[in-house]
């Protein structure tokens, strides 16, 4: 795709954080690229920097965090973009949606404020204009009696229905981009397909991208179009959903999928990874996963890996790409 | 078939609700509301559901850590409500716990050694006895025995399980109700303790009680599973014939809601998405407890509660309108014409 065409382009994102204990390097070269309307996972455990990256990209990080790298949204540098500046692009042209919608609510407010603020902020719409726009919005989420509740608080909804209104105040400006937290993390199965199906019926309607963010691997095979997997703050695989799911080339990205128990099929025994994710504070040398890897070799602790194309579409950061199994055979 | 080692019988569990100057209850959370279940020796029973279904209220009241309002648990046949203080505390040594918060649950101040052989020294084994015991009880969870003078925070999440794991084992139990025991870990290291508790299981003839709101993961460590809703058991059943032909409504509903890690199964799958939100628990709705998220309710089910009854061997189902094998709930949708 022509880069103009690109709604993000990331290159080379770069997040370390000053700590008593030492620099702890959260996310260590990301990039990627993001065209308008498509959906996008990121895919890593705790610690692997896949919630740091986004919140760097909105300016989002303490003043600990040191940034490098660049990110063009709609032809403009977000990264030590001016402050100001930022508060104009969020929640209006990017809008985030977080894990736990009870702290992300102002408890004293009640949730048409807090749409309507929104919309104020930016000057888009004011008033009475606001609230009744609010309700509109709420409705398009599902949350049953708008008109009534967008006079209700927080603690008077549900964490399904209040994570119904966070969409709802994401989506109030009609973002170009939504970058979902973990946003169902906190839910009930139940209310975690509600709330999967209103994002898709929305972005339906608004055009929306989205890069959504989780640890939930059955959560990306049915809502994103590309994904990348995240460790030690860097991407160790990337491709389209089919390939990843279907063909995953890195050990890491096998490994993940070897260790989740399936509702859909009963392993006798699960395959988990040995070992523990990596300390920020003291990431192995070399490959990240090296230490982790049934796969490694010399090589693995001398240096990290490249990320390289194995496929359409599809690349791996693994010195010994070649050596790995293909996953028709590892799962047999 | 073997006599049970742990048989529940209309358990019941209320928590008052207080309000105003003086207190008084005002009315009672049904946390738990009429629970029959039982476990044979050396069986893994499952028990799923969402928040505020009552599964966690159900562990405890189990072993007495919240006296249950109304109901018998027995254990080996013993009634365990009735148990005096002084058995009681010789029947938790048999019937142990595991809970969810590795971070919360073990004493930041003391060494793992002391942690794990606490419950020992409790029960009056002498300490150097009790110290040999707990590094033994470390290598047994995969953990190096020589890191028992350490101090919880020195350890990973899924280690500190594991600390939690061998302080359950120290007292030889039969039973261990495991509560939530992985959830706060990530998938990587999800999937060892899992395979751990399976070992253990063989290794010492262990019966598990398994509390868990990830049906993949309940699936996997389960040989019968009960899904509970809004404190009631809404159907028990081999895991294999759960997932594969589930006979209640909210079963069918809560499976198909879980998301598998195929694209291409994920798009084609046919989802049924329940409307609503769990109703309050201090103020449950009358007869069935699903009826007001149930795609097939009628009056009936507003009218009379449904009693668990038995529709297949081994599968039961508290539902006036199970489904048959093989059938799902969008072709019983589709049939209504709702």
């Amino acid at each position: 795709m022509n880069r103009d065409e690109l709604l993000l382009s990331v290159n080379d994102l770069t997040v370390s954080f000053k700590t008593k204990k030492g620099m702890a390097a959260a996310v260590r070269g990301v990039s990627f690229d993001l065209a308008p309307g498509e959906s996008m996972a990121i895919v890593g455990e705790s610690g692997s920097g896949k919630s740091v990256s986004s919140l760097a990209l909105l300016g989002l990080l303490p003043k600990s965090a040191e940034i490098s790298g660049s990110a063009m949204f709609q032809g403009e540098q977000l990264i030590g973009m001016p402050e100001k500046q930022l508060q104009g692009l969020r929640g209006r042209k990017i809008a985030m949606i977080f894990q736990d919608p009870m702290t992300a609510f102002n408890p004293l407010f009640t949730i048409g404020d807090q749409i309507g603020e929104a919309m104020e902020v930016h000057g888009l719409a004011s008033g009475k204009e606001a609230l009744s726009r609010s309700a509109d919005l709420l409705e398009m989420v599902g949350v049953p009696e708008p008109g009534r509740r967008v006079h209700q608080y927080p603690h008077e909804f549900s964490g399904g229905m209040r994570q119904r209104a966070m969409i709802a105040m994401a989506i109030a400006n009609k973002p170009d981009l939504l970058i979902a937290d973990e946003p169902t993390t906190a839910l009930d199965v139940t209310i975690q397909a509600q709330v999967m199906e209103v994002l898709a019926d929305i972005r339906g309607e608004t055009g929306a991208a989205m890069i959504l963010i989780t640890h939930d691997l059955g959560l990306v095979a049915g809502s994103a179009e590309r994904v990348q997997v995240m460790y030690g703050g860097r991407v160790f695989e990337r491709g389209t959903i089919r390939s990843l799911f279907y063909d995953p080339r890195n050990p890491y990205t096998q490994g993940l999928l070897s260790s989740m128990p399936r509702v859909d099929n009963n392993a006798e025994r699960l395959v988990p990874i040995q070992g523990t994710p990596p300390s920020l504070l003291n990431m192995p040398s070399g490959c990240a996963f090296g230490p982790r890897c049934s796969h490694r070799g010399p090589e693995c602790g001398e240096r990290p890996a490249e990320l390289v194309e194995v496929g359409i579409d599809h690349a791996s950061r693994c010195h010994r790409s070649a050596h790995i199994p293909r996953w028709s055979e590892v799962s047999a | 078939m073997n006599a049970p080692l742990l048989e529940v019988d209309d358990l019941k569990t209320h928590f008052p609700i207080r309000a105003g100057l003086l207190r008084s209850v005002v009315g009672h959370v049904h946390a738990v509301d009429g629970v029959s279940l039982s476990v044979q020796p050396k069986e893994t029973v499952g028990i799923v559901g969402e928040s505020g279904c009552g599964k966690t209220t159900l562990g405890r009241s189990i072993l007495r850590l919240i006296e249950p309002t109304s109901g018998a648990v027995r254990y080996r046949g013993e009634d365990v409500i009735g148990a005096s203080a002084q058995r009681m505390q010789e029947l938790r040594a048999e019937m142990q716990i595991v809970f969810q918060d590795p971070y919360a649950s073990l004493n930041p101040r003391m060494p793992v050694d002391d942690i794990i052989s606490e419950p020992l020294r409790v029960h009056g084994t002498d300490k150097g006895e009790a110290r040999a015991k707990a590094r033994e009880l470390l290598d047994a969870v995969g953990l190096l025995p020589e890191h028992g003078n350490r101090y919880p925070h020195e350890f990973s999440g899924g280690q500190r399980q594991r600390i939690g794991i061998a302080r359950a084992l120290s007292l030889n139990p039969n039973l261990m109700i495991l509560d939530e025991p992985v959830s706060a870990l990530d998938v990587s290291v999800q999937a060892q303790v899992i395979n751990l508790l399976d070992d253990l299981q063989d290794e010492f003839d262990l019966t598990y009680l398994f509390i868990a709101h990830d049906l993949s993961v309940v699936r996997h460590i389960s040989d019968r599973i009960v899904v509970m809703y809004l404190g009631r058991v809404a159907e028990v059943a081999d895991s294999a014939a759960l997932y594969d032909h589930p006979a209640h409504p909210y079963s069918h509903a809560l499976l198909s809601a879980v998301p598998v890690p195929d694209p291409d199964l994920e798009r084609d799958r046919e989802r049924i998405v329940l409307q609503g939100d769990l109703p309050s628990p201090s103020d449950p709705p009358s007869g069935c407890r699903f009826r007001t998220r149930c795609p097939l309710a009628v009056e009936r089910c507003a009218e009379e509660m449904p009693e668990l009854r038995e529709v297949a061997p081994g599968q039961a189902v508290a539902c006036h309108f199970p489904l048959a094998p093989g059938e799902t709930l969008i072709d019983r949708v589709g049939a209504l014409g709702v």
